[in-house]
């Protein structure tokens, strides 16, 4: 029977154990081996007199750039523009190009230094991207982010290389100007009907930033430097030395120079538009204008708009007064040369 | 000066300047346009590096709000729409989940607003369902794209919508062929399933689509749309009932199925809110208006529902439905893609496509063949399927192997009673749908079988017995026959008209049986005289008397109606000219028959001559009276006495013989004999609880979520706050008089709560 088979069992696990002589007492069935022997002791690797190198110290201020805490990104700034490689690679400025549009001043002050003391040659492959960051600060909805957005536009135009204004210039045109409608509260799409005239002081110079007035007045002024200069680098034909030389020895054709692929060019093929889906989207980054004429047509349907603000500006009289009727001077040659040409 | 300020703060606030651009959109336009202009710089930096958008938080807000106001500029906000569009399609899978989503919700909130057409959301979104890689995302967009048909189909049909949107399944069906892109098909049956469950779609498109489907090549895909067809009818009805609350509520959670609940009224609440909150009139209409609802909803539940085909019935085709599939998926040479489970699901597929529309697929049974022995797994379910596969166009050349099979197999001595059982009762099915399928002699070897002891195979013996009796008792041994089936037979016989089954002969019904008796016996009675001379007098006089069953002598009626069985077709005589030139020429034609083979049946001319007669007597009768109830109850007495009942009682075989029905492979089993085991029980228990809630109603009320009550805030309220208040402090304060009172009082109240228990 089962049962019995089961007392047995159960009588088996009590009954105590005989003791042998010359035997060793046999061990408890819940009987755990104890006795362990080190073979060797292993010591983690960690040392507080540890270098790293320049390259992780580096990076890891990259990271840094996006910190919550302002001060720690102006500090990682102030890191990397000491510590700047000879050779600047593509992460330094996706990381550092969204802080254009940081909320802290001297965050962005601290930008604009870092970016002045990068070599121009590694700057050049990243103008695009800066732009980018650029134009989102002059119709950022921050007034001090898109006050601050000119100096570095005026940054980008006087670079040394010649090729990088260029950039700008050639492959965000149309956009820049749209933005500085919005940076300077111009209405640049839709002209204003003939017959209206915008009064003097209208509302539009007290709207670039809420400011003090003098500083709103540095800010206007700063505005209208980089659109001179934007104007001027697009619109006046500025020769190299070596395109004048050509010019006046004519080897070749005198225009060749214009149906060669630029020099330096990041993309040299981007007027022609592969990579772009619909032409017909106006907010495009790339509506390529590589030469005068193309610009002026473009400028054009906006010129109303821009004449009008200028002259608005230059009723105001001052600083800014000065530099809208330099402007409109400017544009005004620029107008009778082009129609004199067509 | 406040108003300075709230302008310098609008570029910032976005919710107040959507506010004020509702109001006023040509004032603040100014103000929408640095928005956008913003948006569209950030944008662009977006698409150079979707994954790691610096401010992402910020670009959603301002997507929302652009939505949002997006009417108010269309001018401006032209090409708004399709950036959305652009993002999503190129960067759906490095976004941030929370800017896709926000995308998402911003395109359904432009087709609500009319700025994007319904078909072009669903080009847009549709894709991403089958391209994304995110399971939250698809059931997202899955959802979105139910809710979107559900709406656009809530009054009207859509008919232009729900073909753009059929036609993009169909085409996701035909790309997908190929094993590689099986999801996308799945998606497609899934969606067409869901759309047909919910009556959203209920044409002959949805369901070629899952007939697409069902032939697909990939194993899933193909399942999903066998099963569609096995059950979705099932499904459909059942959320239907649910949506008219005759169900309360079904354990099936579905992604989808808590929108529906969104339409309920909530009365209870709002009238508890007006019971604790300050009585307004806002609050009265409000209550009013869940009531108004409410009751809309129950007059919706009493309507008469709309006509609901079967998604069988409305396949076109279905002959080379049912071939396509027993080709591809059944037929050895589409090798062993799919396990047996899935086989039987298809064979059960074909089989009820068969029984359906009667079609002849005729390799199905020899497939069949195979796997008719009781050692095959799941044998039942193949069983159902031959049973389902048979109707009477099936040559009974062709089933009558599956018979012989399943007789051999199944039905012998050496074999367990249960499988004994089966067997006979699966051979009962198909003879039922096609009788003519077995021989006499096999026949009465398997009703031998009425003795066995086992009580179910015994009583799967009778059952074939009495089916035969039926139909064809001339099969049976005599004893096996039964009086009344062998009275009839003698007295058909005797007259000489013994019809003999034949394959391709339908069954037609062609007058009330036995009426002729009922005309031998006015005319005995002598009433028919009475009729013919003063019928109108009568009529007015005695009207209830001849209408009304003389309750008296019926004593098996019990309301003074007799049971009129509802499959059974009556040919009530109330449009008599038609009818009558019809019989006449049947007549006519019958005599003609005979004619030509009178070599035959010389003798047979006087019997020939009587049917004639009486023939027509039972014309003129039913041309010229209209029979009451009472008529009706003399009638079957009549012909129970003359032994002519089974053919009234007959049309229950006739009606098996249409019979489009499911067989269910468990009642192939027989009846369940013996105790149930334990699981059995619990089973049934379980059963029976399913329904019901334990618990006082209390403790009901008090788990539903609810605000504290006054009573709640009372009790729990600090007592160093309650110290100085006069409730408590009078307490103390009162007279030695007022303490005596409560306290009656109290002892009062004890006494009677007492009292009551």
């Amino acid at each position: 029977m089962g049962s019995q088979r089961k007392k047995k069992e159960k009588k088996k696990d009590f009954v105590k154990p005989k003791l042998k002589v010359g035997k060793t007492k046999p061990k408890a069935t819940s009987y755990t081996e104890l006795g362990f022997r080190a073979k060797a002791i292993g010591i983690p690797e960690q040392s507080i007199t540890k270098t790293h190198t320049s390259r992780e110290t580096f990076d890891h201020h990259l990271s840094l750039a996006r910190h919550h805490s302002h001060s720690a990104r102006r500090e990682a700034l102030a890191y990397l523009q000491a510590h700047l490689p000879e050779e600047v690679d593509s992460s330094l400025f996706t990381s550092i190009s969204p802080l254009i549009l940081d909320p802290t001043p001297t965050v962005r002050a601290a930008v604009l230094s870092l970016v002045r003391a990068i070599p121009t040659s590694s700057l050049a492959p990243h103008v695009h991207l800066i732009s980018l960051y650029i134009h989102s600060g002059m119709t950022h909805l921050a007034p001090d982010i898109r006050a601050d957005s000119s100096k570095f536009l005026l940054f980008v135009l006087k670079a040394e290389d010649a090729d990088i204004p260029m950039q700008l210039v050639t492959r965000s045109w149309e956009k820049t100007l749209h933005c500085f409608g919005s940076l300077l509260g111009w209405d640049l799409a839709s002209p204003p009907p003939p017959g209206s005239s915008i009064p003097a002081g209208s509302g539009n110079w007290n709207k670039v930033g809420n400011a003090t007035s003098i500083d709103r007045i540095a800010n206007a002024a700063g505005h209208l430097d980089a659109l001179s200069f934007f104007l001027r680098l697009g619109l006046s034909e500025n020769l190299t030395p070596e395109m004048q030389a050509q010019r006046e020895v004519p080897v070749y054709h005198a225009d060749t120079s214009k149906h060669l692929i630029p020099r330096n060019a990041t993309a040299p093929y981007a007027r022609l538009g592969l990579f772009v889906e619909d032409k017909s989207r106006r907010w495009t980054a790339v509506s390529s204008t590589e030469d005068i004429g193309a610009r002026y047509q473009l400028l054009k349907g906006m010129l109303p708009g821009i004449l009008a603000g200028l002259d608005s500006g230059r009723r105001q009289g001052g600083e800014i007064g000065r530099k809208c009727k330099y402007l409109i001077d400017f544009l005004d040659k620029v107008k009778s040369e082009t129609e004199k040409l067509q | 000066m406040p108003k300075r300020r709230r302008a310098a703060l609008l570029p910032s606030n976005i919710a107040l300047l959507q506010n004020l651009i509702r109001r006023d959109p040509g004032s603040y336009k100014e103000e929408f346009l640095v928005q956008y202009r913003h948006y569209a710089t950030q944008k662009e930096i977006l698409a150079t590096n979707p994954g790691g958008f610096h401010d992402a938080e910020a670009f959603i807000d301002q997507i929302g709000f652009i939505a949002q106001v997006c009417t108010c500029y269309p001018n401006e906000t032209k090409e708004y729409p399709e950036d959305l569009a652009d993002l999503l399609r190129k960067h759906h899978t490095v976004l941030p989940v929370e800017l896709r989503e926000k995308i998402v919700q911003s395109l359904v909130l432009l087709r609500n607003r009319g700025s994007i057409a319904s078909e072009r959301l669903i080009q847009i979104i549709f894709p991403l369902l089958t391209t994304t890689n995110s399971k939250t995302f698809r059931k997202d967009i899955y959802a979105t794209l139910v809710r979107l048909l559900k709406h656009a189909n809530r009054n009207t049909k859509a008919p232009k919508l729900n073909r753009t949107v059929q036609t993009l399944l169909f085409t996701l069906l035909e790309s997908s062929d190929g094993a590689a892109a099986a999801p996308d098909g799945l998606w497609a049956a899934k969606l067409t399933r869901e759309l047909w469950r919910r009556s959203i779609w209920d044409d002959p498109r949805t369901v070629e689509i899952m007939k697409q489907a069902a032939l697909h090549g990939n194993t899933k895909v193909a399942i999903a749309g066998v099963s569609f067809f096995l059950g979705v009818d099932r499904e459909r009805e059942k959320a239907e009932r649910k949506k008219r609350g005759l169900v309360d509520d079904d354990n099936s959670s579905d992604a989808s199925s808590d929108d529906d609940e969104g339409d309920k009224p909530q009365v209870a609440g709002i009238k508890h809110r007006i019971g604790v909150n300050k009585k307004t009139g806002k609050r009265a209409r409000k209550l009013e208006a869940a009531m108004r609802a409410l009751k809309k909803k129950g007059k919706g539940a009493a309507l008469p529902t709309q006509l609901n085909f079967s998604a069988i019935h409305l396949l076109h085709d279905p002959q080379g439905f049912a071939e396509r599939l027993f080709g591809q998926t059944l037929s050895r040479g589409s090798g062993n893609k799919f396990t047996l489970e899935q086989r039987i699901q298809v064979l059960n597929l074909v089989s009820r496509l068969i029984g359906v529309h009667k079609l002849s697929v005729l390799g199905v049974y020899s497939y069949l063949l195979k796997y008719l022995t009781p050692k095959q797994r799941n044998v039942t379910q193949f069983m159902a399927a031959t049973a389902q596969a048979s109707h009477d166009l099936v040559p009974p050349d062709v089933l009558s192997p599956v018979i012989r099979k399943i007789a051999d197999e199944f039905v012998s001595d050496g074999v367990a009673a249960e499988v004994a059982a089966a067997g006979l009762n699966t051979i009962r099915e198909i003879l039922t749908r096609n009788p003519l399928a077995i021989e006499a002699d096999l026949l009465q070897d398997l009703t031998a079988y009425k003795g066995s002891k086992s009580k179910s195979v015994m009583m799967a013996a009778r059952s074939l017995i009495g089916l035969y009796r039926e139909v064809a008792p001339e099969m049976l041994s005599r004893k096996d026959r039964g009086k009344i089936a062998s009275m009839e037979m003698s007295a058909t016989a005797a007259a000489g008209q013994a019809k003999k089954l034949q394959y391709g002969v339908e069954n037609i019904v062609e007058g009330i049986p036995g009426l002729e008796l009922l005309e031998q016996w006015r005319k005995e009675q002598g009433l028919d005289k009475d009729d013919t001379e003063d019928a109108a007098t009568k009529e007015a006089v005695d009207d209830d008397d001849a209408w009304n069953i003389d309750i008296s002598d019926s004593e098996a009626s019990e309301g003074g109606w007799i049971d009129v069985e509802s499959d059974v077709e009556y040919n009530v005589s109330d449009d008599e000219g038609g009818i009558q030139d019809d019989h006449n020429t049947d007549t006519e034609d019958d005599g003609d028959d005979d004619d030509s083979d009178k070599e035959e049946d010389v003798e047979e001319k006087q019997p020939e001559a009587k049917r004639a007669k009486t023939e027509d007597a039972v014309q003129t009768l039913m041309a010229t009276k209209i029979l009451t109830p009472a008529d009706f109850q003399k009638l079957e007495e009549l012909r129970t006495k003359a032994g002519l009942d089974k053919i009234l009682h007959g049309g229950k075989a006739a009606a098996a013989m249409q019979h489009e029905d499911t067989v269910d492979a468990t009642s192939l089993l027989g009846p369940k004999t013996g105790k149930a085991n334990k699981m059995e029980r619990m089973a049934a228990v379980m059963e029976g609880r399913e329904d019901r809630q334990f618990g006082s109603k209390k403790s009901k009320k008090d788990n539903q979520p609810h605000s504290t009550t006054n009573k709640e805030k009372a009790r729990k309220k600090n007592f160093i706050m309650m110290i100085h208040k006069r409730d408590v402090q009078g307490k103390n304060k009162k007279s030695l008089r007022d303490k005596q009172k409560v306290l009656r009082a109290h002892i009062e109240k004890q006494k009677k709560s007492k009292g009551k228990h």
